[in-house]
């Protein structure tokens, strides 16, 4: 499986690039004084925003004729028109509770999510939560495939590694071993978590939410 | 004590500067028309392509209509591009094992997309849709040249700011009847009705299509 590219940089990133910068300087004399004064970093990027926008991203594109490559699919996936967004429907899981949302996707790409109007949860709304979910998609830290120490590993590296925890497991009766996870409401996971202390019996199961329904809770009652 | 300089120095002297005057006025000639010259957008030059496709066999030759191939060009900016499998459908009954079609049938079998080199191209910040020009009666051949003839598909327009803006300022008489679009040989005669009459039929507004929001969004 391929190792999937940051799918962008921020300014701030591009500012750490020698080369990048080196082009800066060239076209902006006095840029790098100006970096290296005892001035924070954020204020001077604010102030450098529209020269790093221009250096780096382009009107470079002024001069002679572009070029590029047209790549067709094999077989054209039905439904998927080239240079048109589409939609598809998705559930997202806050504290817990999945909504139905809809996302739409440029030729594969998602970018905007949407609540459903077809599922009771959501009405066609969403929670800025949901929302921000699009980020999660290119999030380069995203799991991409089976990893250990940030190496691609097989399957059947992932097998043997499972079947030695369970027979470490075994011998502690899973003593010092804990589970982490989100909130979940999924019976099917509920009942594995329960098959899996009734297995071992010293087995921990803790789960956390950033922003959890606790509070919701605790004044629903002091009402 | 002779004089250090003869009386023709003067006249040498002026002559350097005027060249000097000249050099300049000329390079920067050079370097402002560069870029737009025909030459700098590979106008007429056919890039070299993974097969030689020939549109003048395919098109010309056995009649398939663009939209065989170009799928989209109706309903979207992006006119679209045939997948292997289009090809195929012929090619694995026809010319099966010709070695120029390798290319092609390593596509299918390793599910691997070709790569054509793009010929057409407008940079990023530059808006552009085929479907709207399809509707309004702007044919194929305004933007691509006489496709259907290409042995080797070239670039026949320069498309750049300059080309859109010319028919932009006054498409009227580049508009052709519905039936013309795909006709790349298609010119204007006298059976062709007043551009009056096209513009209306096809409801192109008396907006500004020469503002830079059309094109730069
Ligand atoms: C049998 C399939 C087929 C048909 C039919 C066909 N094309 Fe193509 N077309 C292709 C392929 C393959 C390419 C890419 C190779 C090339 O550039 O020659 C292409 C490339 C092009 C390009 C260049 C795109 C670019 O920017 O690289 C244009 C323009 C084009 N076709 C126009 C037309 C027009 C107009 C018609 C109808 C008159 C037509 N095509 C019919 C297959 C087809
Ligand atoms: C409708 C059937 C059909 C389709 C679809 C088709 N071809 Fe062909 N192709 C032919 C025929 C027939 C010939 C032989 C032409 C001749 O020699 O007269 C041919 C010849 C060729 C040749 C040999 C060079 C030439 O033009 O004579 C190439 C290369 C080629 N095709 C590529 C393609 C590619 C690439 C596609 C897909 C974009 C494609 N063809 C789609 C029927 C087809
Ligand atoms: C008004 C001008 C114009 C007309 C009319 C036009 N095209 Fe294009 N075509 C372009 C431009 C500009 C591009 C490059 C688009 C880009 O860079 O994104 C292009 C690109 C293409 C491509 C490459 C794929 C793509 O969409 O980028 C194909 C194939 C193509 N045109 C086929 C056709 C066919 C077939 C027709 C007639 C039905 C047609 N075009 C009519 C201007 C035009
Ligand atoms: C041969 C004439 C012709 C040429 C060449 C041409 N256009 Fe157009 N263009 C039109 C017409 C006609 C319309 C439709 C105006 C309408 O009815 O709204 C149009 C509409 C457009 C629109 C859509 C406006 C909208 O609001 O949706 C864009 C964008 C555009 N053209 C970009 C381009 C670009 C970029 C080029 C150069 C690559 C180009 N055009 C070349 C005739 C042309
Ligand atoms: C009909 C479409 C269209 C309209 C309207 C249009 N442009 Fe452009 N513009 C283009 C295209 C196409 C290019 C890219 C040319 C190329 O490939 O170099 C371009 C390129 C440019 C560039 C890059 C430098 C250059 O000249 O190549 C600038 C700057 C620009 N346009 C400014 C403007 C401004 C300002 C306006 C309004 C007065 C405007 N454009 C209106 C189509 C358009």
């Amino acid at each position: 499986m391929p190792q999937v590219k940051a799918q962008w940089r921020s300014l701030e990133e591009l500012a750490q690039d020698s080369q990048f910068l080196l082009r800066v300087e060239q076209e902006f004399p006095g840029l790098a004084a100006a970096l290296s004064a005892p001035r924070d970093r954020r204020e001077t990027l604010t102030l450098m925003a529209a020269a790093l926008a221009l250096a780096g991203a382009g009107l470079e594109g002024c001069d002679g004729a572009p070029e590029g490559h047209l790549i067709p699919a094999v077989r054209q996936p039905p439904g998927i028109v080239p240079g048109m967004s589409d939609y598809y429907s998705n559930a997202h899981v806050e504290g817990g509770y999945a909504a139905g949302t809809v996302v739409k996707h440029f030729m594969g790409r998602p970018i905007k999510v949407e609540g459903n109007p077809f599922h009771p949860a959501s009405l066609g709304a969403t929670s800025p939560i949901a929302q921000a979910e699009l980020l999660n998609f290119y999030d380069p830290r995203r799991s991409w495939g089976v990893t250990r120490a940030k190496l691609p590993r097989s399957r059947a590296a992932l097998e043997q590694a499972l079947a030695e925890q369970r027979a470490q497991l075994a011998a502690t009766g899973g003593a010092g071993f804990a589970i982490l996870t989100g909130a979940s409401t999924s019976p099917t996971l509920a009942a594995q978590l329960e098959a899996l202390r009734k297995a071992y019996s010293q087995i921990r199961w803790l789960h956390w939410e950033p922003i959890g329904r606790e509070n919701v809770k605790k004044g629903l009652e002091s009402v | 004590m002779g004089s250090v300089f003869r009386p023709a120095a003067n006249f040498w002297a002026s002559l350097t500067l005027l060249m000097l005057a000249l050099a300049a006025v000329a390079f920067s000639l050079v370097v402002w028309l560069w870029p737009h010259s025909d030459y700098a957008r590979r106008v007429n030059s056919a890039p070299a392509q993974p097969v030689p496709f020939s549109h003048q066999h395919h098109v010309s030759g056995l009649g398939i209509d663009c939209r065989y191939c170009h799928a989209s060009v109706e309903v979207s900016s992006n006119a679209g591009m045939p997948p292997t499998y289009a090809c195929m459908t012929c090619h694995s009954q026809i010319w099966t094992d010709a070695a120029l079609l390798a290319p092609v049938r390593d596509s299918l079998k390793d599910d691997r997309p070709l790569v054509w080199r793009r010929i057409a191209d407008v940079p990023d910040y530059v808006y552009f849709d085929h479907s709207i020009h399809i509707a309004k009666g702007v044919g194929c051949s305004s933007c691509h040249g006489d496709v259907a003839s290409m042995a080797l598909t070239y670039k026949a327009m320069s498309l750049t700011m300059q080309f859109c803006l010319d028919c932009h300022r006054n498409p009227g008489p580049r508009l052709r009847p519905k039936d013309k679009i795909y006709n790349t040989r298609w010119t204007r005669d006298a059976t062709t009705p007043a551009p009056e009459l096209l513009l209306a039929e096809y409801g192109v507004p008396q907006r500004n299509l020469t503002d830079c929001s059309i094109c730069h969004r």
